[in-house]
């Protein structure tokens, strides 16, 4: 062992000392001793959290909208192997049944099967082979086929997730403006004239609007979509900020799309004069062996009913993209990222986050962009894990447990229950709602309440069939 | 006029009441004091530091009503979350990086360890701070605010009123005496 290995124990382990101990060593130590390297910096740093402020008391008064794209993903279920209780089918008829700005319009709802019947209705069966042939039904539910890019000199497109049902779509995307990040990165403390000036000389106002102080830039993008030949403007259009804010967007949109054969039509997102082709196939998800290939899985546990789309990036990562199809006897499912046991967590070291396996080997996870994934109004919430470019995904299984849920009278409690997604959900036995254990949020900042015996146990569990 | 800082207590009253000046006032305190912290771990990734600060801030007035003064300090809460962000987030900005194998060596806490090695590389933590704590002041906070704090020798050497020289000589010497007691810890088991 030599000097620079035990600098390197030193720097783990105090990483790991308890709140407690730190708190003492800390005694002496005035934080006016400390500055930021500009007034620049302090000031930005300050305006950012002003801002979440801002829009976190924003969002406590929202009403929010059921929109389409919940519906469009509970319809998964109809094609699904799996068949529900007559209470959850008829919530799904009436998400079909709400269009947004619309109200609610009449629509006819099929017999349903008996619960627990594993058989699917005719309608089902008949659904299922319209889309076998790539038809579009009413009940059919299309995504994106390939991961599409469209990378500019100045800026990037990315499309992050698209949904088509009943001819109604919704995207997000993410816009990277490159040429504002490369002619700032390098500055000390924030310039907005800089940042607006770059986006303007590079030709960015052609494609966006922008906002003054640029903090964030992009205000507004200048898009809309393509179908068949026939340009169509978004009926709603937001613009969110995850990581890196000052340079990229995301940015979410509906689109009504009249009397589109999703599967065989010719669509694109058209942002100012720049073309992102679409294309699109039908979604069918199970956690059978012979669908591990579409890489999108169901896992039913407690009554709450989770949808999971995996896709492998091109840099190795798993996207693993969590929808909520029925949140069982729970008022919404708040979050898949346990505040107690995450790397976030404030006095926990031993954060075990979210976790998939392919084959023998465990991988652990993390979130991406939570402000926006963030799981509501049919958002996903997205999971990352690394596994390598040679990851074998037909063999990937995905874990989640301790999910943050939100009860009636508003309190989040976490369920000690477990979400299989994949090959190896078989194994895992489904939970009636009235297995649900809830633990009760105690002051997660408290390092005693962290469970060692429990993870011990999670971790043998994991990792049987490890050779 | 040298600033005064509130009392814990009476800090999170203020917040409680008045989210926005509160805030403001603790931003104003402690964000020279976070960005320290923050940048001994997000050493050259300098575009990130100022998100990652306010990432902490964030999450401390989110969590706010969880916070028990008798577990620990603002300080110690502000440390800890500061110290696991910019972990956090290193780990997410080393994904873009394909020449960072050393820091990431560095700052390997396990990404892909079995359980097995998770739970050793926790009794090995448990030990070295055992072995840290038997040094005896000053050395242990020495190498505290050496390589928690990463504050540079100089100013370590001045909040002791030491030679700069003595400091380093300090810090090597309880390098050598840490890694014999490591090296027989590991031979004895």
């Amino acid at each position: 062992m030599d000097n620079r290995e035990v600098e390197m124990n030193i720097q783990k382990a105090f990483d790991q000392v308890s709140l407690e101990e730190i708190s003492k060593k800390l005694e002496d130590v005035d934080p006016f001793d400390f500055q930021c390297p500009t007034e620049l910096s302090k000031k930005r740093i300050e305006k950012d959290f002003m801002r979440r402020l801002e829009e976190s008391n924003k969002k406590k008064t929202k009403t929010y909208k059921k929109v389409a794209y919940t519906a469009a993903a509970l319809a998964v279920v109809v094609g699904a192997t799996f068949t529900f209780s007559d209470s959850v089918r008829a919530a799904i008829d009436k998400m079909f049944a709400f269009v947004p700005n619309q109200g609610i319009v009449e629509v006819e709802v099929d017999n349903t099967t008996e619960a627990g019947d594993k058989k699917t209705t005719a309608k089902n069966e008949t659904t299922q082979k319209e889309e076998t042939q790539s038809a579009t039904t009413q009940d059919s539910i299309y995504v994106l086929k390939d991961k599409a890019v469209k990378d500019m000199p100045n800026f990037a497109i990315s499309m992050e997730s698209v949904n088509i049902m009943n001819n109604k779509m919704k995207m997000i995307y993410k816009i990277d403006l490159k040429a504002v990040r490369e002619a700032t990165i390098n500055e000390d403390g924030f310039s907005a004239d800089l940042m607006v000036s770059t986006f303007k000389s590079s030709g960015m106002e052609k494609y966006c609007d922008y906002n003054e102080d640029s903090d964030p830039i992009v205000k507004k993008v200048h898009s809309s979509v393509v179908a068949n030949g026939k340009e169509i403007q978004p009926s709603s259009s937001e613009v969110r900020f995850g990581e890196d804010s000052a340079y990229n967007a995301y940015v979410i949109e509906e689109y009504a799309l009249a009397d589109c054969d999703a599967a065989n039509a010719e669509i694109a997102l058209k942002v100012g004069d720049v073309e992102v082709p679409l294309a699109m196939e039908a979604l069918n998800a199970s956690n059978s062996v012979e669908n591990a290939a579409n890489g999108r899985f169901i896992a039913k546990n407690v009554g709450i009913t989770l949808l999971c789309d995996t896709e492998l990036q091109n840099d190795g990562w798993v996207y693993a993209d969590i929808y909520v199809l029925d949140s069982g006897k729970y008022k919404a499912v708040d979050d898949v990222w346990p505040t107690l046991y995450n790397s976030d967590d404030l006095t926990d070291p031993n954060g075990y986050y979210p976790s998939a396996r392919i084959g023998g080997q465990r991988f652990e996870g993390c979130c991406v962009a939570a402000e926006v994934f963030d799981g509501k109004n049919g958002m996903p919430f997205r999971l990352a894990f690394e596994v390598g470019n040679d990851a074998d995904m037909s063999k990937l299984t995905v874990f989640l447990s301790d999910l943050m849920v939100e009860k009636d009278g508003g309190e989040i409690v976490r369920l000690d229950n477990d979400f299989v997604f994949g090959t190896e959900a078989a194994d895992n036995k489904e939970q009636s709602a009235d297995e649900a254990v809830e633990a009760k949020e105690e002051n997660p900042m408290d390092p005693d309440n962290f469970d060692f015996d429990y993870y011990e146990k999670l971790a043998d569990e994991l990792n049987q069939g490890i050779k | 006029m040298q600033k005064k800082l509130m009392e814990d207590a009476e800090l999170l009253t203020f917040i409680r009441k008045d989210a926005s000046n509160g805030m403001k006032y603790m931003m104003d305190c402690y964000s020279g004091f976070v960005y320290y912290v923050v940048e001994g771990k997000l050493k050259g990734y300098q575009q990130d530091i100022e998100e990652c600060v306010s990432d902490v801030f964030w999450d401390f007035y989110e969590k706010i009503d969880t916070i028990d003064l008798n577990k620990g300090s603002i300080k110690g809460y502000l440390v800890t979350v500061a110290t696991r962000k910019a972990i956090g987030k290193f780990r997410k900005l080393c994904r873009n990086k394909s020449d960072a194998t050393d820091e990431i060596e560095t700052l390997d806490f396990g990404v892909s360890q079995s359980p097995e090695e998770f739970l050793v590389d926790s009794e090995k933590k448990e030990i070295v701070i055992q072995e840290i704590n038997k040094l005896g002041e000053p050395d242990n906070d020495i190498l505290f605010r050496r390589y928690f704090l990463s504050q540079p020798v100089k100013d370590i050497a001045d909040y002791y009123g030491m030679k700069s020289n003595s400091v380093s000589k300090r810090i090597t010497r309880a390098l050598d005496v840490l890694r014999g007691r490591l090296e027989a810890y590991y031979c004895g088991q």
